[in-house]
Formats: C-alpha cells, structure tokens, sequence
C-alpha cells in the first residue's frame, strides 16, 4: 500500500472537530490519526455495501469513474468481475457473441 | 451449430421462466447445442430437491435433460472455483466451445481469466444477442428479463437495470 501523504484541506462542523480532538486527546494522538483512522473504517464499510457497491458500478458502467478508480473502491477481485460485466453492455460485444 | 456450455446458475435463470411463450431454455436449447459437465447436473439435482423458485427451476431445466449434453470432465485444481464453475470452465476449454453461459456475477471475473478461447455471457446479455439474431422481440426479451430478475433477485443490480435499458433502445 503506498505511503505517499496529500495534503488536503476541508471544513467541517465545530463539534464533529471538537469531538475528533477530544478523542485523540485520550488517545494520545493527533487530529489527523483520528480522521484517517474514521475515513478509513468509512470507506471500508461503505464499499461494502452493497446499495454502494451498486451506484460505484454504475458509475463505472457509465464512465464516471475509471477502471483504476473503480479498483481503488471495489479492490482488484470486484473490480474484475465489473469488468467482465461491462464488457456484456458493450454493443460490439454483444454483435460478436450473436456471429459465433 | 455453436456448442455452448452452461453453469448452474445461469441454467436456473433460463429455467425460472417456463409458463412464458417464448420461453428462454427453449430458445437458448434450439439456438446452441448446450452442453454441461455432470458436476452441473449433480448441483441441479441437489437445487431441486427445494420447495423453492430455485428449486422448481432446476426441476424445469432436469425435465430437458435429454436435448442436453452431459460430459465428465477432470476438474483442474488450479482454478480458485467451486466445483461446478470448475468443470464447466474446464469442459468450455477442452472442447473450445463458443460461449460459457454463467450467472455468477461476484465470480465472473475469475471464470473470464480462466477462459482459453471461449466468450462468458450472462443471461442478460444471451437475451440481447436473441434480439439481435431475431429470436425474440425486445418487449419479449424485457418481460423474460423482468420474470428472471425476480426469480434471482436482480433487481438492484445496475448491471442488470442497464442491460434491461439497452433492451429498450434496440
């Protein structure tokens, strides 16, 4: 897994920040330990999800997002199996399949 | 004719529509010469012993049993497959046949690595491809595609919802 940092900058409730310092405080971390964990444990639940899982494929149907990005979502395995499915909605494919 | 071998799933998709005219296992038995492995037969036999709609499905695809090939194959260890998915992988290659119909949609991925020259199709897709080849009308093609989609619960799956789009433009 890659240990490249971005910076990145957002605004968020008061509390929600109060509440994220309160708990690295007892935690003897930081504020950002505290939201990378959160982030992280979100991310990781909501990509298995399927009604998520859903709306990130069709996304990925419909060319929202790329094959890396879906990757980065779904991980190596599902991002597969989007791709085959994928490739069914591809017209040329379907033409292909109707000629054998 | 193209040669055609089909998983379990995909086969209790085709048989959950049977009281339809057209029916999609009639079509697909007359458009392929279909052909299982015996590990498929055995998963059918070991479904339709359930009172279900998977069950009553697997019993109508049973019922056919004559206008499909079985064949034994030896099963090849070296795909990270379930039985089934295995040996009708493993008998699409040893034969070379055009299509490997398959419904697993969280495994099709795997199966479409392990193919050497065969194309995987889902049931959505062979039912575009009867449209194309003028088997079936679109609004024939949707109903069947609605009927099947309940019996296996497709009916939040965008691939499924996109495939039933494109039944409506052509």
């Amino acid at each position: 897994m890659s240990t490249d940092k971005k910076r990145v900058q957002f605004r968020a409730p008061n509390r929600l920040i109060n509440r994220a310092d309160a708990l690295a405080t007892v935690l003897g971390e930081d504020r950002t330990d505290v939201l990378v964990t959160a982030l992280r444990e979100y991310l990781q639940e909501a990509t298995h999800d399927d009604a998520l899982t859903q709306e990130i494929a069709a996304a990925y149907y419909d060319g929202e997002i790329s094959h890396e990005q879906l990757k980065a979502l779904v991980g190596a395995e599902e991002a597969a199996n989007l791709r085959v499915l994928k490739q069914q909605l591809d017209e040329d494919f379907v033409d292909d399949v109707a000629n054998r | 004719m193209s040669e055609l071998v089909a998983d379990t799933s995909s086969l209790v998709s085709l048989g959950s529509v049977k009281d339809t005219d057209p029916d999609p296992l009639s079509q697909c038995l007359s458009a392929y010469d279909v052909l299982v492995p015996q590990e498929v037969v055995d998963e059918l036999g070991e479904l339709a012993s359930y009172d279900d709609e998977h069950g009553h499905a697997a019993t109508t695809v049973l019922d056919r049993s004559t206008e499909i090939t079985t064949r034994s194959v030896t099963l090849n260890a070296d795909f990270p497959l379930d039985d089934g998915e295995n040996a009708a992988v493993t008998l699409a290659n040893e034969i070379d046949a055009s299509l490997l119909l398959c419904d697993e949609f969280n495994r099709l991925g795997l199966i479409h690595a392990s193919l050497a020259d065969t194309r995987l199709v889902t049931t959505p897709t062979l039912l575009s491809v009867f449209v194309r080849t003028g088997r079936l009308t679109p609004d024939d093609a949707r109903m069947l595609l609605d009927e099947i989609s309940t019996t296996r619960s497709w009916g939040a799956n965008s691939y499924v919802q996109r495939a039933r789009s494109l039944l409506e433009k052509s």
